[in-house]
């Protein structure tokens, strides 16, 4: 599809796509320039027209997941230089080591909590949302139902919330050491 | 925190939404209105899902990544993993995130992605000392345990490859192969079309299909999986990008308006009606003009003007 015709259906659907961004970032990300950041990235991509409205609510979907991530890791970043008292003019120094276990054994624990759910958890969850095969096919490879390989989907999601709750609760305490620890040592 | 039926429900949506229609977008629209917990849930479980996703990628599968088929899905080949390679899978997700912390692991995640926005450059040099430059709003795939390969996945790179003929150097581009036979060549990939000029030595393109010989001063022109095509340009010009100079001879308005927003870092489009206009000369790209479309339209003889999405260049 021409950039022409690509730049109509998404003028089309861009009044539906900033109410969609405004329910889903609230206050806090401008609109307009995540409306001008999607343009530029689908203007860079051929989509087939039958598919491009749901393709462009998809894109702008992942635009916010991907600035709410960069926010969290810039957050994660700045809490750990944070924790050392850097007077001006001296350079950062690396995170601390505290953190720096704690972020490396994040994804550790995130695959660690996988291979508890069982193999078949974490292939289905692969082939969904990795691979991008359709739940009734995934049904089909398993032998399994639809409604299955969704409980599965499900049951992943809630076991890495609850791991995330766990871990945003260490996080708390590992800066409430690190703060001690200062203390301590004026 | 928020509460547990609004996290149920984010759940729910975030694995529906995978497959949605227009109106499933819809419905989730006015979900997410219903109460700002709605939103915050949602962005809780969709950044778990990001996390999920890397740690799953990072637990070896199946050889290569392609779609798993009915009969005999690819899965299969996990259920028999040894558990020491499941804990070896867990160890790389979790380097994953901390490359920058550990490099001495490096090694561990095989590909990389280096990628830059619109309007920034950025130059890699590979353990061969093999330079790449790339141009804006580019994506390049690279792989840590063989510095010969490279895979350009959209914009635009300049390839300086320390020459090998035992183990020449292979850019993938569009489906295609780059090969280099000793070189400075420069590469395009905007949506299907994909460009391949060279300054120096000489590039084979697509050794196992076409093998089109490109010598210096010739671009190779090809559209999806079409038949390429080859012109002629001044080798000089080649990659000109890197020093902020865009040469053209007889180009379509059409065609520059993409290399002016790699370099300016804004949004470009070309109205229809004069995108076949053919430009000859040289722009000499300057990012803190805060008028170089402008400077740059009228160059071409056309006007420029300000839109939601960017810049459009179009008649008087």
């Amino acid at each position: 599809m021409d950039s022409s015709g690509l730049e109509k259906l998404f003028l089309e659907h861009r009044p539906a796509l900033a109410r969609f961004l405004r329910a889903r970032c609230g206050a806090d990300l401008d609109v307009e320039d995540m409306l001008q950041d999607l343009w530029l990235k689908l203007s860079d991509i051929g989509v087939d027209p039958a598919d491009a409205q749901a393709y462009f609510y998809r894109m702008a979907d992942n635009l916010v997941t991907d600035r709410r991530r960069s926010a969290q890791r810039r957050l994660r970043r700045d809490d750990a230089w944070n924790a050392h008292a850097i007077g001006p003019g001296e350079e950062s120094p690396a995170p601390s080591p505290e953190r720096e276990a704690i972020a490396r054994s994040d994804l550790d624990r995130v695959a660690a909590l996988f291979a508890e759910l069982g193999e078949r958890t974490t292939a289905i969850f692969r082939s969904y949302r990795i691979d991008g095969d359709r739940q009734d096919d995934i049904a089909a490879a398993h032998g399994i139902s639809r409604s299955a390989v969704e409980k599965h989907l499900q049951k992943a999601y809630r076991a890495v919330l609850q791991l995330r709750d766990k871990l945003d609760a260490e996080i708390g305490e590992a800066d409430r050491l690190t703060d001690e620890g200062a203390e301590e040592r004026i | 925190m928020t509460d547990v039926a609004a996290r149920e429900e984010a759940i729910g949506w975030t694995i529906r939404l995978r497959s949605a229609a227009p109106a499933d977008w819809e419905a989730f629209t006015s979900w997410l209105e219903a109460d700002p917990a709605h939103a915050a849930a949602y962005d809780l479980v969709t950044l778990a899902d990001a996390e999920m996703v890397d740690a799953v990628s990072a637990i070896p599968a199946a050889p290569e990544p392609v779609a798993v088929s009915t009969d005999e899905p690819a899965v299969a080949a996990n259920d028999n993993a040894p558990g020491f390679f499941r804990r070896y899978g867990a160890l790389a997700a979790a380097l994953l995130v901390c490359v920058m912390a550990y490099p001495a692991y490096r090694v561990l995640v095989p590909t990389y992605v280096v990628e830059t926005a619109l309007g920034e450059t950025r130059t890699v040099t590979l353990d061969d000392g093999s330079v790449i430059n790339l141009n804006g709003g580019t994506r390049l795939v690279l792989d840590r345990r063989n510095a010969r390969i490279a895979s350009l996945e959209a914009g635009e790179a300049r390839f300086h490859v320390v020459h090998d003929p035992a183990n020449p150097f292979a850019v993938t581009v569009g489906g295609a192969d780059v090969v280099d036979v000793g070189t400075i060549f420069n590469i395009t990939r905007e949506g299907a079309q994909t460009e391949v000029s060279v300054a120096e030595g000489a590039v084979i393109f697509n050794p196992k299909r076409e093998a089109v010989m490109l010598r210096p001063g010739d671009r190779l022109r090809v559209e999806g999986s079409g038949k390429p095509a080859v012109v002629r340009v001044d080798p000089g010009e080649v990659g000109g990008w890197t020093s902020g100079r865009l040469d053209y001879a007889a180009v379509r308005i059409g065609d520059i308006a993409p290399d002016l927003a790699r370099a300016l870092g804004v949004p470009v489009a070309a109205d229809p009606a004069i995108a076949d206009r053919a430009f000859t000369g040289t722009i000499i790209v300057d990012r803190q003009d805060r008028d170089a479309v402008g400077k740059v339209a009228a160059l071409m003889g056309v006007s420029a003007k300000r839109t939601e999405q960017g810049w459009r260049l179009s008649g008087q």
